[in-house]
C-alpha cells in the first residue's frame, strides 16, 4: 500500500487548520456593494457581476423550459393528449428542448461559475477581455429575447433538431426567428470561449503551472475549445437552412437533388460536441466538490485532466452516431461506432477516479456532496445506456424512442443539472457571502434524485417497448409508465423549487459564510466572501499542487505573498526550493 | 524591440504588464479567427459535397461569373492587406500621420472592392442569374397533329443562364441547368458572408482612423490594436483567396473573359 | 429456447432478427448493469464506510496509480469493443436484404403509410405478412423524412425523400404489432401509426386472393383520376401497343387531346373526351388514317364508367412521348417506388 502514497516532492509548510472566521465586517467593500446603481450592474466589467447577471438570466430561462416540460409531461398523462392539441404539443416539446439546451445548459456553468471563478482560481484579477465578457452576456440576452419572443407569437414546431425538408418547406412556424435566436446566442458561446482560453493561457499567477490548475479550470478550458470549434458550424448550418426556407432552391431539398442528410451531418457536427460543452463543466464542478468533502486529494489528477481534453477532441469525431439509421451508409456507421466506443472511455475513467477519491476519505454529507453523489449515481446510468445507442446493432430498435430520451435526460439532467446544483450550492457562500440551510438543501438533493429517477427510469422501458419520441398520442398500453413518469416530474419540480426558496432566503436570513465555510483548498477560498472587487489584494504565488487535503492539519493551496507589482512569470518559479519570503 | 514601445502606454488594470496584455490580445484575435475558419469551413464543406456530386453544373455556373471583376478585386484586397500592415508598422515607429494615411488607403481599397462587388451583384441581378422558381410562359409549339408535344414552361433562371453561358461561349449539353441554381446559391451565400465581414472590417478601420485622428495611437505600444485589426483583415483576404478558385475558377476560363468582364463592369460592352 | 422466454414489460419478439437483437441488447444490459452496479455499489459502500467521524480525520495522500488507471481503461474498453463487434455483425445482417424474395414497397407521406404488396394489393397503414417467409421492404417518402418502425421486429429505417432504403423481415410469430413513424414529421407524426398483421400462410393466401382486397379506384386516398387511369392502362396492357418505345402498331397518344385526327376516308375529327371514350368502348367506329383496325374493344364488363373516366383523364395528361409507359412496364408501384427491384443490399442507393 505504501507504494501508492508518493513521497512529497516539496516541503510542505505547516499551516494551522483554518481559524474561525472573524465576525463579518459590515464596512468591508466587496464586489456586490462597491456600487449599487442599475447602471453599474448593466455596464459592469467585473467578471463576478457578469457571472451574477448570467445566473439571473439562466435561472429565468430554466423556469421557461421547465414550464414547457410540465406541459409536455402533463399532456402525456393520457394516451390521447390530456391538455394540448397536436400542434401545441409539438411546439411545447420544441420549446422545452431549444430553451433548455441553448438558453440553459450551454451557457449555465461557463457563464456563471466559469466567469466568476476561472479568474479567481488562477489568481487573476479579471478575465482577459472584460468588455468582451459583458458583450457576451448582452449577445446572449439578445438571442434569448428573439427566441423567447418567437415563442409567444406562434412558437416553433420542428423539434430542436430542425431537420429539413420539414423545417425548410413544410413547417408553418417561426423557423427564421428561432434560427436567428440560435445564431445570435451561438456568438455568446464563442465569445465566452475566447475569453476563457485567453485567460487560462495568459493570466495565470506566478507558480500556477498547468499541472497545478484546478480541474474545474481544465474542464472549462476543454469546454471552451469545443465551443470555439463547434459553434460556428451550427451558425452557418442554420444560415443555410434559413436560406433554403427563404428561397427554396434545394440545398437540402431532395426534389431538387439536394441532400437532407447533408444537413444532418452539419447539424450533428456541432450538436454532438455541444453535449460535451454541456457536461464537461459539470465534470469540473464534481472534481472540485468530491475531494473537498472527502477531505482527500483527487485520485488521478492527470488522468482526469487529460480525459477532459480527450473528450473534447474525440467528441468531434462521433457525430454520425445520431444517424445510424438515417441512411449514411454502413462503413461510415462503423467508423462512428468505433469512435463512439472510444469516447465513452474517458468518461468512465473520470467516474472511477471520483469514486476512488472517496476511498478512505472522510466524507462529509454537505449539500454539494449530496448532489455530487446523486450525480455519480445518475450520470453513471445515463452514460452506460449511451452504449446501447452507440452500438450499431442495438441502435436500430432504440433510435428515436423514449430510450434515447431517457438516456440524454439522465446525462443532461441527472448529470449536468445535478452537477450545476452541486456547484451552485458549493459556491453560493462564496458568491453571496451567505450560508443557506444545509438540512433543506440535503433534502432537496434527495427529492431531486428520487423525482428524477422516477421520471426517467420508466422511459427506458417505454423506449425498449418501442414508444417513439415526440408523440402526443400513444398506444394505451404505455399509459401506466407515462403516468409514473409524470408523477416523477412533479416531484422533480418540487425538488427544483426548493433551492430557489432557501437560496434566495439565505440572502435575507442566512448567516455570514466567512472566507472558507467548506475548508476547501483553492485560491478562490482564500479571499473573503463575497470577494473584493479585484479578487486579490495581493497577487498570489502558487507553490503547491491543488487539492492537498490529505496533508496533516490541512494545507492551503497557496501562500499569498505580495509582489512589487512587476509581475513574475509563472515559469520563473520552481516548486521545490523556493523559500517562502515575507512580503516586500 | 524599440525601447519606447513597451512603456508609457496605459496597461489595463487586470494585466500585470504590457507584454501580458499584448499576448492576451493577440491570442484572443487568433482564437476568434479559428471560429471564423470553422464558420466559412462549414459552408465550404457543403459546397464541396455538391461540387463532387454535380461537377458539370458547378463548372457551368462558374463559367457564368464575371472573372474580370474578381481579378481586379483580388488585387485590390491583396494591396489592402499590404497597406494595413504598413499602418501597423507606422504606429510601431511612432508616426501618427502615416498611420492615418495607410489606414485611409486601406479603407479606400476595401471600399473599391465593395463597389465592384456591388456592381457585380447588380449585373448578376440584371442578367437574371438569381436562384428562383419563377417560370416564364412557354412558347407555343408550331407543330400540330400527331405526336405534337407541348413545350414545358421554362424557369426564368434557366433562360438567363443559357444566355449568359452562350455569351461566355460555354457549351451547355449534358448540363442540368436547373441544378446550377445550387451553385449560385452557394455563390451568393459565400460571397455575401464575405461582404458582411468586409463591411465589419471597413467599419472597424474607419473607427481606428477616427481614433488615429484624435491621437489615440500616439503611444507606439498601441500598435497592438491595429495589428489585431490587420490580422482580421488578412483573414478576410484569405477567405477571398479561397473563394476565388472555389467559385470563379471552377470552370475553364481564358484571359479574354477577364477583359470582357471588366468591359461589362464599366458598361463598355453591349 | 430463449426465444420463448419473455421478460415482463418487454415487447414481443416477432421476427428472427428480434431474437438476435435481444441477445445483444441483454448482453450489453447485463454488462452495463454489473459494471455500473458495481461502481455505484462501491460508491454507496464508501459513503457508509468512510463517513466522517467527529474530529477532522487524516486521510491518506493517494494521488493516483498508473496501473490502476490502465486497468480500468482497458477493461471497459474491451467490453465496449465486444459490444461494437457484435453490433456490427447484427447490423450488417439487418441491412443486407436477400435479393430474390418478395418485395414490398412502403411509401411514407404526411401522415400515412402507403404499402404495396408484390402482387399488387395496396394497403394504408397496415401490412399483412405471411409467417416464416422472408420479405424485402423498400421504402421512400413523398415529402419529409419519416421512419418506418416495427418494434416487434426490432426494426426501423428512415425513409428519406429522394432515396430508396431496403431492409428485410422474417416474421416468426402470428399476431398484430405496432407500426410507428419514428422521425418527427409534423403535426400528424403520432397519427402515422399502423399495424403489422402476421398471418399463417394459408390465411395470408386467402387474404391475398381478394377476400380483403380494397376495390380498385374506390379508395379515396388512392390518388388522382389520371393516376388511377395509368394503373388501369398498365393493368389492361394498353402499353403493349401504345407505348413510349414507339414499337407500335398503335398511334402515339401523347398530346392528342383536342387535336384533329385524320380518319380513314378523308374526314377528320376532334379528339375530345367523347372521342377518347368511344375509341375505348368501340374502336372500330372511327379508325385513324394509316393504322390497321386491330384494337380490341373494352365493354362495361371490363372497364366500368368510373374507370373509363380515369383512363380518359390519364390520356389527357400525356403531354410528350416520354409520358407514355414503356412496352414492358408492369402494374405500377406507389408513387416514388422504383420500377424494378434493386439488387444491392445496402441501406441506401449511393
Amino acid at each position: 500500500m505504501n507504494k501508492t502514497i508518493p513521497e512529497l516532492d516539496y516541503t510542505p509548510q505547516m499551516v494551522p487548520y483554518p481559524e474561525p472566521t472573524p465576525a463579518e465586517d459590515k464596512n468591508r467593500v466587496h464586489y456586490l456593494n462597491v456600487s449599487d446603481t442599475v447602471w453599474s450592474w448593466l455596464f459592469t466589467l467585473d467578471h463576478k457581476r457578469i457571472g451574477i447577471l448570467y445566473l439571473v438570466s439562466v435561472s429565468i430561462f430554466f423556469v421557461f423550459g421547465g414550464i414547457a416540460a410540465a406541459l409536455v409531461r402533463t399532456n402525456l398523462l393520457t394516451p390521447t393528449g390530456a391538455i394540448l392539441e397536436l400542434d401545441q404539443y409539438n411546439k411545447a416539446f420544441t420549446a422545452h428542448g431549444t430553451i433548455m439546451l441553448f438558453l440553459f445548459l450551454i451557457p449555465v456553468i461557463p457563464g456563471v461559475l466559469g466567469n466568476f471563478f476561472v479568474p479567481m482560481m488562477i489568481g487573476a484579477k479579471d478575465m482577459a477581455f472584460p468588455k468582451l465578457n459583458l458583450l457576451s452576456w448582452y449577445v446572449y440576452m439578445a438571442g434569448a429575447m428573439f427566441f423567447v419572443w418567437q415563442l409567444f407569437v406562434g412558437g416553433l414546431d420542428t423539434g430542436w433538431t430542425l431537420y429539413p425538408p420539414y423545417t425548410s418547406q413544410y413547417s408553418h412556424t417561426n423557423v427564421l426567428y428561432a434560427g436567428l435566436g440560435i445564431f445570435i446566442t451561438g456568438f455568446s458561446s464563442i465569445l465566452t470561449a475566447v475569453n476563457i482560453i485567453a485567460t487560462v493561457h495568459k493570466m495565470r499567477c506566478p507558480g500556477m503551472t498547468w499541472s497545478r490548475l484546478p480541474l474545474f479550470v481544465w474542464a472549462m478550458y476543454a469546454t471552451s475549445l469545443i465551443q470555439l470549434l463547434g459553434t460556428p458550424v451550427l451558425a452557418v448550418t442554420v444560415l443555410m437552412l434559413a436560406t433554403e426556407r427563404l428561397f427554396g432552391i434545394g440545398i437540402f431539398d431532395p426534389t431538387l437533388e439536394g441532400d437532407p442528410l447533408l444537413f444532418q451531418h452539419l447539424f450533428w457536427f456541432y450538436s454532438h460536441p455541444a453535449v460535451y460543452i454541456m457536461i464537461l463543466p459539470g465534470f469540473g464542478v464534481i472534481s472540485e466538490v468530491i475531494p473537498c468533502f472527502s477531505r482527500k486529494n483527487i485520485f488521478g489528477y492527470h488522468a482526469i485532466a487529460w480525459a477532459s481534453v480527450g473528450i473534447a477532441v474525440v467528441g468531434f469525431l462521433v457525430w454520425g452516431h445520431h444517424m445510424y439509421i438515417a441512411g449514411q451508409g454502413f462503413y461510415l456507421g462503423m467508423v462512428f461506432s468505433t469512435l463512439t466506443m472510444l469516447v465513452a472511455v474517458p468518461s468512465a475513467i473520470k467516474v472511477f477516479n471520483w469514486v476512488a477519491t472517496m476511498y478512505r476519505g472522510s466524507i462529509h454529507f454537505a449539500p454539494p456532496m449530496s448532489f455530487a453523489i446523486a450525480f455519480l449515481f445518475l450520470f453513471t446510468i445515463g452514460g452506460l445506456t449511451g452504449l446501447h445507442l452507440g452500438v450499431l446493432g442495438t441502435d436500430i430498435h432504440l433510435h428515436d424512442t423514449y430510450f434515447v430520451v431517457a438516456h440524454f435526460h439522465f446525462v443532461m439532467v441527472g448529470g449536468m443539472l445535478v452537477a450545476w446544483l452541486a456547484g451552485l450550492h458549493y459556491y453560493w457562500p462564496k458568491m453571496t457571502g451567505r450560508m443557506y440551510n444545509t438540512f433543506w438543501a440535503n433534502v432537496a438533493a434527495i427529492v431531486v434524485c428520487v423525482g428524477f429517477f422516477l421520471t426517467f427510469a420508466p422511459q427506458f422501458i417505454l423506449g425498449y417497448n418501442g414508444m417513439p419520441r415526440r408523440y402526443p398520442h400513444y398506444p394505451e398500453e404505455f399509459q401506466i409508465l407515462n403516468i409514473l413518469s409524470t408523477a416523477g416530474a412533479s416531484i422533480q419540480a418540487i425538488g427544483f423549487t426548493m433551492p430557489a426558496i432557501y437560496l434566495l432566503g439565505s440572502l435575507v436570513f442566512g448567516r455570514p459564510a466567512g472566507n472558507n465555510p467548506w475548508h476547501a483548498t483553492g485560491l478562490e477560498w482564500q479571499v473573503p466572501s463575497p470577494p473584493p472587487p479585484h479578487n486579490f489584494e495581493q497577487i498570489p504565488i502558487v507553490y503547491y499542487p491543488p487539492y492537498e487535503y490529505s496533508i496533516p492539519n490541512g494545507l492551503k493551496h497557496v501562500v499569498i505573498h505580495s509582489l512589487n507589482g512587476n509581475g513574475v512569470h509563472s515559469s520563473d518559479i520552481t516548486p521545490k526550493h523556493q523559500e517562502v519570503t515575507s512580503g516586500s | 524591440m524599440a525601447a519606447n514601445v513597451h512603456d508609457a502606454a496605459p496597461v489595463a488594470h487586470h494585466f500585470n504588464n504590457l507584454q501580458q496584455q499584448h499576448d492576451a490580445i493577440r491570442l484572443g484575435i487568433w482564437l476568434f479567427l479559428v471560429t471564423e475558419v470553422l464558420f466559412f469551413g462549414g459552408a465550404m464543406c457543403a459546397y464541396t459535397a455538391y461540387r463532387i456530386w454535380f461537377p458539370k453544373e458547378f463548372e457551368a455556373g462558374s463559367a457564368a461569373l464575371n472573372v474580370g471583376i474578381a481579378s481586379v478585386n483580388t488585387f485590390l484586397l491583396l494591396a489592402s492587406s499590404l497597406t494595413v500592415t504598413l499602418a501597423v508598422r507606422a504606429c510601431y515607429d511612432g508616426q501618427q500621420k502615416l498611420v492615418q494615411f495607410w489606414l485611409g488607403v486601406t479603407i479606400i481599397l476595401g471600399s473599391l472592392f465593395l463597389a465592384l462587388k456591388a456592381r457585380e451583384y447588380y449585373l448578376d441581378f440584371e442578367e437574371g442569374l438569381v436562384p428562383s422558381r419563377k417560370l416564364v410562359s412557354p412558347q407555343q409549339s408550331s407543330m400540330i397533329g400527331e405526336g405534337a408535344a407541348l413545350a414545358a414552361p421554362k424557369y426564368a433562371f434557366v433562360q438567363s443562364l443559357e444566355r449568359a453561358l452562350h455569351h461566355a461561349g460555354y457549351p451547355t449539353e449534358g448540363v442540368d441547368l436547373f441544378r446550377v441554381q445550387l451553385f449560385f446559391m452557394f455563390y451568393y451565400i459565400l460571397t455575401g458572408l464575405h461582404v458582411i465581414h468586409m463591411l465589419v472590417g471597413i467599419g472597424l478601420l474607419g473607427w481606428q482612423f477616427f481614433l488615429a485622428k484624435f491621437g489615440f495611437f500616439r503611444y507606439p505600444a498601441r500598435y497592438i490594436y491595429i495589428e489585431v485589426l490587420s490580422v482580421y483583415w488578412h483573414f478576410v483576404d484569405m477567405v477571398w483567396i479561397f473563394l476565388l478558385p472555389l467559385l470563379y475558377l471552377a470552370g475553364p476560363h481564358h484571359f479574354g473573359q477577364v477583359i470582357s468582364g471588366l468591359q461589362q463592369a464599366f458598361g463598355l460592352s453591349q | 429456447m430463449f426465444n420463448d422466454f419473455q421478460l415482463p414489460l418487454t415487447p414481443p419478439r416477432a421476427s428472427s432478427f428480434a431474437y438476435e437483437y435481444d441477445l445483444l441488447f441483454w448482453y450489453i444490459s447485463l454488462v452495463v448493469l454489473l459494471g455500473g452496479g458495481l461502481t455505484i455499489a462501491t460508491m454507496i459502500y464508501f459513503c457508509f464506510r468512510y463517513a466522517a467521524k467527529s474530529e477532522p480525520a487524516q486521510t491518506p495522500r493517494l494521488l493516483g496509480s498508473t496501473s490502476i488507471e490502465v486497468t480500468w481503461t482497458l477493461i471497459p474498453f474491451l467490453f465496449f469493443a465486444s459490444f461494437f463487434v457484435w453490433g456490427v455483425r447484427i447490423y450488417s445482417n439487418k441491412i443486407s436484404a436477400p435479393i430474390d424474395v418478395p418485395e414490398y414497397y412502403v411509401v411514407g407521406k404526411q401522415w400515412m403509410w402507403k404499402i404495396q404488396h408484390p402482387t399488387g394489393q395496396r394497403e394504408i397503414n397496415e401490412l399483412h405478412l405471411p409467417l416464416n417467409r422472408t420479405v424485402r421492404i423498400t421504402g421512400t417518402s413523398e415529402d419529409v423524412i419519416h421512419d418506418f418502425a416495427i418494434p416487434a421486429f426490432r426494426s426501423k429505417f428512415d425513409v428519406v425523400p429522394g432515396r430508396y432504403v431496403t431492409t428485410w423481415y422474417h416474421p416468426t410469430k402470428v399476431g398484430k404489432y405496432h407500426i410507428f413513424c419514428d422521425q418527427y414529421c409534423g403535426m400528424g407524426h403520432s397519427q402515422m401509426v399502423g399495424t403489422v398483421i402476421v398471418m399463417n400462410p394459408s390465411d395470408y393466401d386467402a387474404w391475398l386472393q381478394g377476400l380483403h382486397v380494397s376495390e380498385e379506384g374506390k379508395n379515396p386516398v388512392d390518388g388522382s383520376a389520371s393516376w388511377e387511369g395509368k394503373k388501369l392502362f398498365l393493368k389492361l396492357q394498353c402499353n403493349a401497343c401504345h407505348n413510349a418505345d414507339g414499337v407500335g402498331r398503335a398511334p402515339q397518344l401523347a398530346g392528342i387531346y383536342m387535336q384533329r385526327r385524320p380518319l380513314q376516308g378523308g374526314r377528320d375529327v376532334l379528339a375530345d373526351d367523347a372521342y377518347l371514350r368511344e375509341s375505348i368502348r368501340d374502336p372500330m367506329a372511327k379508325i385513324v388514317d394509316g393504322w390497321k383496325p386491330i384494337m380490341p374493344a373494352y365493354p362495361r364488363s371490363q372497364v366500368s364508367e368510373e374507370e373509363l373516366l380515369n383512363l380518359v383523364a390519364y390520356i389527357r395528361s400525356l403531354r410528350n412521348a416520354n409520358d407514355l409507359p414503356k412496352r414492358y412496364d408492369r402494374y405500377p408501384a406507389p408513387v416514388g417506388a422504383p420500377g424494378a427491384p434493386t439488387d444491392e443490399g445496402g441501406l441506401t442507393r449511393e
